[in-house]
């Protein structure tokens, strides 16, 4: 899937990724020029900009489609540890399941589908007044003629009772009504309104009627029926069947029980504005994503250093720039192992450190050298971290005649021993279509230039 | 109680649709019968999506079309069939509903049944077909051998050269490809030729002759022993494709079925969206109608929708296909004595929302015009045809005092740019304000250029300062540039301006490739020829190798496309005239290409 993406992913709303899908995948004869570069030999085209086409995701969607391929066999040796645990997941629906995992609403709206079609077929059918209503309004009238004070006269409940059952019956042959009878059954209305509780008389009977009585005084001539295309059958009409039951379905997934942190380090110092910025983020989110499919629980610290480090509490104030003056790196691999030791005992949590920077620090590579060394290695004062990911960014954009080598904190990475070097990535990149390839370099281990 | 306003809505349009259907058969329109639907907006963005097919396979393109559109407020969505469907918004008030059907049944609905185009798109049972094909390819989705990425690898093939289904009205016969018959004759004129050659005297007769007998012996080499433009058509054939599963076939047919049914939608979209802006009009001002005034006038603006920008008169199919409408109109249609309508008001309760019948029965005299001349056009012509024809100089003179007048006015009317010029003076900025309307184009486009650089400014500082906007948006300024280029370049070259805005016209830009040869007594490569058309221009050629390379897919063997290519020296600018060029692919991943 990953050659419908071209540019970068931007992040849309919160828990939203909008990931670019090439549109230009349509190609035809038809006459026009490439774009400059393109032309005899190029094989990618002008891509119009016109055609990219932003899909919202789900955090979940995008990791699922974006990791599907992913094999990263080194971290799986160091995890066959863990033990799977099962999860439950909902997504999507099925037609049979147990009562609590009824979908009411996709029910409901099955039934309606069944409703309108059974309307349709047949009309005649669903009368306002149908058998079960009209049974239901006799009786409260004959409770109403039995109580003693009740504001409706007994003529009126006669004349009312008397429409009723002439209109049920012989339906046109009792039409028009005349005023009179209206009246009653206004009387009526209004009683039945006040007390249908006390009357045991369902809201849906009086409903009817006082829709029957509206179209009496709109169409005198006309028995009032449904209106296909307009009303519904209720459920009274057409209940619930078990056709159209539809449950939650529930995916089973094996995920590993176990607990990993992220130690997110970035470089704040002025030569990481704009840019850099979002390829950090980005980098940054996609370890945390990825992490998340193989952990149950990701816990996220976040310490951002120039020549300092700070260990910062939110997003917001995390991606931002501090116009300072140097950058050190040992400030802040000594805050994470502060932090690691303090907080997420080896015995239980998995470390990783991802760190971005540009690269330029006053510590000198030897003093790098020793940190990285001493936050992967097993021991009482060590970090005994899983896998670190290092990424440095070119602050100058990537042209290729400012730099050819790695920064000096690459060096320093590239200066580890063997067994030390096994747990750490690293990699350059220069703008932001490079960092998903920067990612899996930095993952699987290859293409890593020495 | 339960009383929707859809409940409203049908009653008013039962009251109102036959009323509009006797206006339309007296004007002596005739579409097919015509169902209505009522859809929400997002239906109607899904709709639109799916071709406006009710039935369709599902395919990543249109899921990438749905993400284009919006869901905004799309007015009208109409299909090719008999009967047809035509999709009204419930969002739409009463008069936008009587402008949709308007426009639509008596416009489109019309013109589909009765242009000679249309008459090989089987409008009967177009939505049964459609809905089979739709129900083979998702079959194929599930199907276990096939699933979504082996039916997308051959549809997504079938796409790129969708538009290549030969060129219609088909000719009774064509698309056989049994040619046994042809070939024996051929070889009978092939041995009849070469006696002649032997029994030649003269010397210029043998020459001639010989030459005569390898053309003919060339042909007989080829495999189609006349080129097709149907690629899809020939390749679904099996006696062409020996390779292809059948299912892959059925896909192609598929897919050729689908390009012819919508080709003439493309062949005449200026014609078609023309003649629904024209009748839109004509259709709703007839009194027996009788609507009333309150809508009328609210309809006359949308009447006006595409002369708002009057570059539309030149550029856009609803407001260029209308303007040649009118044109022919004006030339060719009369009138043709009087005719007395009766008729009864109609009334609307804006309160409650209804219409209902006035009681009083009144009657009225009317022209009655003869419009044979535009019903001809309506039958006979394609978008090329009606253009070429009707866009003359006349016309296009005719154009050009419309969008004056509208500008600078004439005796008649006061123009756009006096009343802003007025308005100018009196909210301050006279400065910007002439004293006289100039006379000459270059005057009157420093005049407009002048405006729009001070109305960008004060939009540039309105956002800063907050300094007042200048009296006219950008965009009228804009417009009026547009209208003044277009006339200064109709006096410079009215030919060449012609040709640019013609070529505009839909069709134009499928290019006319011919499968010249399979090489089945040769060599066994597929040749393609483009037929250049200096018009356009050589081939897109990213675009082209990715088409060939899915062609190549289709057919099964090596495949080579002669077009023509513009030469380029060392800084990119082209030299001399588009030569042959040649691409090639043999096994489907690279593609060689060359000058000859």
């Amino acid at each position: 899937m990953k050659d419908i993406l071209s540019n970068n992913p931007v992040f849309g709303d919160k828990g939203k990724i909008k990931v670019p899908i090439d549109g230009g995948k349509e190609p035809r004869w038809r006459p026009g020029r490439d774009g400059k570069g393109g032309g005899k030999g190029g094989r990618k085209g002008g891509k119009d900009p016109g055609d990219l086409v932003y899909v919202d995701m789900d955090y979940d969607e995008f990791v699922e489609w974006m990791f599907e391929d992913l094999e990263l066999p080194f971290l799986e040796k160091t995890d066959q540890a863990t033990t799977l645990i099962k999860t439950y997941k909902m997504r999507g629906m099925t037609d049979t399941g147990p009562e609590p995992r009824i979908n009411w609403e996709e029910t409901e709206i099955r039934r309606i589908e069944r409703a309108v079609g059974m309307l349709n077929a047949h009309p005649d059918d669903y009368a306002v007044i149908n058998d079960f209503i009209h049974e239901a309004l006799l009786k409260a009238i004959d409770t109403l003629k039995g109580m003693s004070n009740h504001p409706v006269s007994a003529e009126d409940l006669d004349a009312a009772r008397a429409a009723l059952v002439a209109l049920h019956d012989s339906k046109e042959a009792a039409l028009p009504l005349s005023k009179e009878t209206l009246g009653s059954l206004n009387k009526l209305l209004s009683v039945l309104n006040d007390n249908h509780q006390s009357l045991q008389l369902e809201r849906e009977a009086v409903d009817r009627l006082q829709r029957c009585v509206n179209e009496l005084k709109r169409n005198p001539g006309k028995v009032p029926m449904l209106m296909a295309g307009n009303d519904i059958p209720g459920k009274t009409d057409c209940p619930l069947q078990d056709d159209d039951f539809l449950y939650q379905r529930v995916e089973v997934k094996y995920e590993p029980d176990s607990k990993a942190v992220a130690f997110l380090v970035l470089d704040r110092s002025g030569s990481m504005g704009g840019d850099p910025l979002a390829i950090a983020k980005f980098y940054f989110l996609l370890n945390i994503l990825f992490l998340r499919t193989r952990y149950k629980d990701v816990q996220v610290v976040m310490v951002a250093h120039d020549a300092q480090a700070y260990e910062i509490l939110e997003e917001k104030s995390f991606y931002q720039i501090e116009v300072g003056g140097g950058t050190m790196f040992g400030p802040a691999y000594e805050k994470v192992l502060e932090i690691a030791q303090e907080r997420y005992p080896v015995s239980s949590w998995n470390r990783y450190v991802f760190h971005a920077t540009d690269g330029y620090m006053f510590d000198g590579e030897d003093e790098i050298t020793q940190w990285w060394t001493r936050l992967i290695s097993p021991g009482p004062d060590c970090g005994t971290f899983r896998y670190g990911g290092y990424l440095e960014i070119d602050p100058w954009g990537g042209r290729t005649w400012t730099r050819r080598d790695w920064a000096p904190g690459g060096q320093a990475i590239l200066a580890l021993p063997d067994e030390i070097r096994a747990h750490v990535g690293a990699a350059r990149v220069s703008s932001m279509d490079e960092v998903m390839d920067a990612f899996k370099a930095i993952l699987t281990r290859e293409k890593q230039e020495a | 109680m339960k009383d929707t306003t859809y409940d409203r809505l049908i009653a008013n349009l039962k009251l109102l649709d036959p009323r509009i259907t006797k206006a339309g058969l007296r004007l002596g329109l005739d579409p097919y019968v015509t169902d209505y639907y009522l859809v929400t907006d997002t239906q109607m963005a899904q709709n639109l999506v799916y071709v406006a097919m009710p039935v369709h396979y599902s395919h990543w393109r249109y899921g990438k079309q749905a993400q284009q559109t919006r869901p905004g407020h799309v007015f009208e969505v109409v299909i090719n069939s008999d009967p047809s469907f035509c999709y009204l918004g419930t969002t739409n008030d009463l008069r936008m509903q009587a402008l949709v059907i308007a426009h639509a049944k008596w416009g489109h609905v019309d013109f589909f049944k009765n242009n000679f185009l249309y008459k090989t798109t089987g409008a009967k049972d177009v939505i049964q077909r459609f809905r089979a094909n739709a129900d083979f390819i998702e079959g194929l989705y599930e199907h276990p051998d096939w699933r979504r990425e082996g039916v997308e690898l051959y549809l997504d093939s079938c796409h790129a050269i969708e538009h290549h289904v030969g060129w219609l009205p088909t000719l009774p016969g064509e698309g056989e490809t049994d040619e046994t018959e042809l070939r024996e004759q051929l070889m009978a004129d092939l041995r009849a030729l070469k006696s002649r050659h032997d029994q030649a005297n003269i010397e210029s007769d043998k020459v001639y002759l010989a030459q005569e007998v390898a053309a003919l012996e060339n042909r007989l080499k080829c495999h189609p022993l006349t080129p097709t433009t149907n690629l899809l058509g020939f390749l679904a054939d099996p006696a062409n494709t020996q390779h292809l599963p059948k299912e892959a076939r059925q896909i192609l047919k598929i897919v050729e079925e689908q390009g012819r049914y919508f080709q003439p939608q493309g062949r005449t979209k200026f014609m078609n969206e023309g003649w629904a802006t024209y009748w839109e009009r004509e259709v709703l001002i007839q009194p027996e109608i009788g609507m009333p005034f309150g809508m009328h006038f609210d309809l006359a603006k949308d009447w006006a929708m595409f002369d708002r920008s009057p570059s539309n008169w030149w550029m856009d199919p609803y407001g260029l296909g209308e303007q040649v409408w009118r044109w022919i109109d004006h030339k060719h249609c009369f009138d043709d004595g009087t005719e007395t309508i009766k008729f009864k008001d109609l009334i609307w309760d804006e309160q409650n929302q209804i219409l209902s019948e006035g009681k009083k029965l009144r009657t009225k005299t009317i022209a009655k015009r003869n419009r044979d001349k535009m019903f001809e056009v309506r039958r006979n012509y394609d978008d090329n045809r009606f253009l070429e024809e009707y866009m003359s100089k006349e016309f296009m003179e005719h154009l050009n005092f419309q969008g004056l007048a509208w500008m600078r006015g004439n005796k008649d009317r006061v123009g756009l740019m006096e009343h802003i010029n007025a308005t100018l003076i009196k909210t301050g900025w006279g400065a910007h304000a002439v004293e006289r309307m100039p006379d000459t184009i270059p005057a009157l486009m420093e005049l407009v250029e002048k405006w729009l650089q001070a109305a960008q400014n004060a939009a540039n500082w309105q956002q800063q300062l907050g300094t007042p906007q200048f009296p006219v948006s950008p965009q009228t300024l804009q417009e009026m540039g547009q209208i003044l280029q277009l006339v200064e370049a109709f006096d410079e070259d009215w030919h060449s301006l012609r040709q640019q805005l013609i070529r505009r016209t839909g069709y134009n830009s499928v290019p006319y490739i011919e499968l010249v040869d399979t090489g089945r007594h040769t060599d066994g490569v597929w040749t393609l020829r483009h037929v250049f058309d200096s018009n356009f221009g050589p081939l897109l050629p990213s675009e082209c190798r990715e088409t060939i390379r899915h062609f190549r897919l289709l057919c099964g063997g090596p495949v080579r496309l002669i077009t023509k290519e513009q030469r380029e020296d060392a800084f990119g600018r082209p030299m001399g005239d588009p030569a042959p060029y040649i691409y090639l692919t043999e096994d489907g991943d690279t593609v060689k290409e060359w000058f000859v």
